[in-house]
C-alpha cells in the first residue's frame, strides 16, 4: 500500500473547467443527505454519483431501522427517495466517477471518469465502503460468472444449485439466509469454530435445512473456466484439502472503505478509513470533508451515514463562508460555541442570567 | 443492440449462464464471443468494441 497520490491525467483544460462551490462525491445516504442540506443552503451542490449510484442500500431488501419508516422501507425506494428530496432542492446529479483528485491547493482539483476537469472549492466525500474478497486469482477471474458479494442482487440466478458462502458475521448470516430461499444447498464456510453473528442469527442459520456449515474451513482456490464449478477447501486444523462442487460462491467477509482515490491526500488509518477530526467531518486538508462509511468503521449504519452527511454539508458550509466563497452559513444552527452552562450543574444559562 | 430483462426471461438467462446483472454480452454470427459484468465506464466499453470490431474485421 502506498501513500504515493496518483498524478493527475496530462493535458486536461484546466483552465476551461467548471467550478463549483460544493462538490459532493458519493450517493448513499451520506451523499444525499450531504447533498440535500448543501441545496437548502442554496450552494447549489453538484453529486457525482460514482460507479454504484445508491450505494450499498441499493443491494439490500428490506431496511427496517431507518427511522421514519415504520413498515420498513425497500433500500432501492429508500435511496430513490433521498434522492428526490435532494434534487427537489437543487442538488445537481451528474453521472460519472471521480478518479482523481489533486488537493494541494484551492480550488480543489477532481477528476471525473479520467478525463472530465472539475473545480471544488468545499469537497464532500461519502465514497461509502464496498464489499471485500478473499483475495484470490480465480475469484476475481469469475466474479460475476458465479462469484458475487452481493447475495440479494445475484441469488435468484442459482435456483435449486449448490452454493456456498464464507463469512461468519451477520452479514453472511443474512446473506445465507436469503440464498436459501432459492438455492438446494447453502454450504457455509467459516475460518473458525464459531460464528461471531449475533446469537439470533446465528440460531436461524443453524436451524435452516438447507444450511450446512463447514467450521475450521478456508476457500483457497475457485475453480471453474467460464463458470464457478467449484472451490478447494482446506481445513485449518488438520490441513487436509477437499474440494466442493458448488455453481456460486459468495463472499460476505466484510467491507472496506472506497477511499483509494483520497490516498497520498487524506490521513488514514491502516484500513483505509479517512480521519476526520473529532466532532466533525473536517480532515487534514482544508476543505475537504469526509462522511458516512468512509470514515466510520464503527457504526456504518444508513443513518448515522446520513447524519455524517449533514455534518458535512454544514462543515463545508461554514468554511466555505469563513473563506467569503459565500456570505454566510445558512442553515440554522449554533456553530461556533455550545451555549454558555452553569460549570456545576452543566444547565445552561439563560442569556439574561449571562 | 437487444436488452433482456432476466426476470421476465429466465431460460434466455439460464442458456447464457447469467450469474449478475448487469451483463452484457457479445454477439458475432449468433453466437456470443464475449462478456463484460457490472457498470462498465464508457472507455473501457469503447475499448472492448474497437477490439471485437478488430478482431471481426
Amino acid at each position: 500500500m502506498t501513500d504515493q497520490p496518483t498524478p493527475l491525467p496530462d493535458g486536461l483544460d484546466w483552465d476551461g473547467a467548471e467550478r463549483r462551490a460544493v462538490v459532493i462525491i458519493g450517493t448513499g445516504p451520506a451523499g444525499f443527505t450531504a447533498a440535500l442540506y448543501a441545496a437548502r443552503a442554496g450552494l447549489d451542490p453538484l453529486v457525482v454519483q460514482g460507479s454504484a449510484p445508491g450505494g450499498q442500500l441499493t443491494t439490500t431488501t428490506d431496511v427496517e431501522n431507518f427511522p421514519g419508516y415504520p413498515d420498513g422501507v425497500m433500500g432501492p425506494d429508500l435511496m430513490q427517495d433521498l434522492e428526490k428530496q435532494a434534487v427537489r432542492f437543487g442538488a445537481e446529479l451528474r453521472w460519472g466517477t471521480v478518479t482523481h483528485v489533486d488537493l494541494s491547493e484551492s480550488p480543489h482539483r477532481l477528476v471525473v471518469d479520467e478525463a472530465t476537469p472539475l473545480l471544488a472549492d468545499a469537497v464532500i466525500g461519502a465514497t461509502g465502503a464496498s464489499a471485500k474478497y478473499l483475495g484470490l486469482d480465480n475469484e476475481k477471474r469469475l466474479l460475476g460468472r458465479g462469484v458475487s458479494a452481493c447475495a440479494t442482487c445475484d441469488g435468484a440466478f442459482f435456483r435449486d444449485e449448490e452454493i456456498a458462502i464464507v463469512g461468519g458475521g451477520d452479514t453472511a448470516m443474512e446473506e445465507a439466509l436469503f440464498l436459501t430461499r432459492f438455492a438446494k444447498t447453502v454450504h457455509v464456510i467459516h475460518r473458525r469454530d464459531a460464528f461471531r453473528a449475533s446469537q439470533i442469527m446465528q440460531d436461524r442459520v443453524l436451524q435452516n435445512g438447507k444450511v450446512q456449515v463447514h467450521w475450521n474451513t478456508v476457500v483457497t482456490d475457485v475453480l471453474g473456466d467460464d463458470a464457478v464449478t467449484g472451490l478447494r477447501l482446506e481445513d485449518t486444523e488438520t490441513g487436509e484439502a477437499r474440494e466442493l462442487p458448488v455453481t456460486g460462491f459468495f463472499v460476505a467477509i466484510g467491507h472496506q472503505p472506497n477511499t483509494d482515490i483520497f490516498r497520498g491526500w487524506l490521513d488514514m488509518d491502516d484500513a483505509g478509513y479517512v480521519l476526520t477530526h473529532p466532532d466533525s467531518t473536517h480532515t487534514n486538508v482544508e476543505g475537504v470533508f469526509v462522511c458516512g462509511d468512509a470514515q466510520d468503521h464503527v457504526y456504518r449504519q444508513a443513518v448515522t451515514a446520513a447524519g455524517t452527511g449533514c455534518m458535512a454539508a454544514i462543515d463545508a458550509e461554514r468554511w466555505l463562508a469563513e473563506r467569503d466563497v459565500i456570505d454566510e452559513p445558512r442553515t440554522e444552527t449554533e456553530y461556533h460555541a455550545a451555549p454558555a452552562e452553569d460549570s456545576e450543574t452543566h444547565r445552561p444559562i439563560a442569556e439574561s442570567e449571562a | 443492440m437487444v436488452k433482456l430483462d432476466v426476470d421476465n426471461n429466465p431460460q434466455s438467462a439460464m442458456k447464457y449462464v447469467i450469474r449478475s446483472i448487469p451483463s452484457l454480452l457479445f454477439f458475432k454470427d449468433g453466437k456470443p464471443v464475449d462478456q463484460m459484468v457490472g457498470v462498465v465506464p464508457k472507455r473501457i466499453l469503447a475499448e472492448k468494441l474497437d477490439t471485437l470490431a478488430a478482431q471481426a474485421a
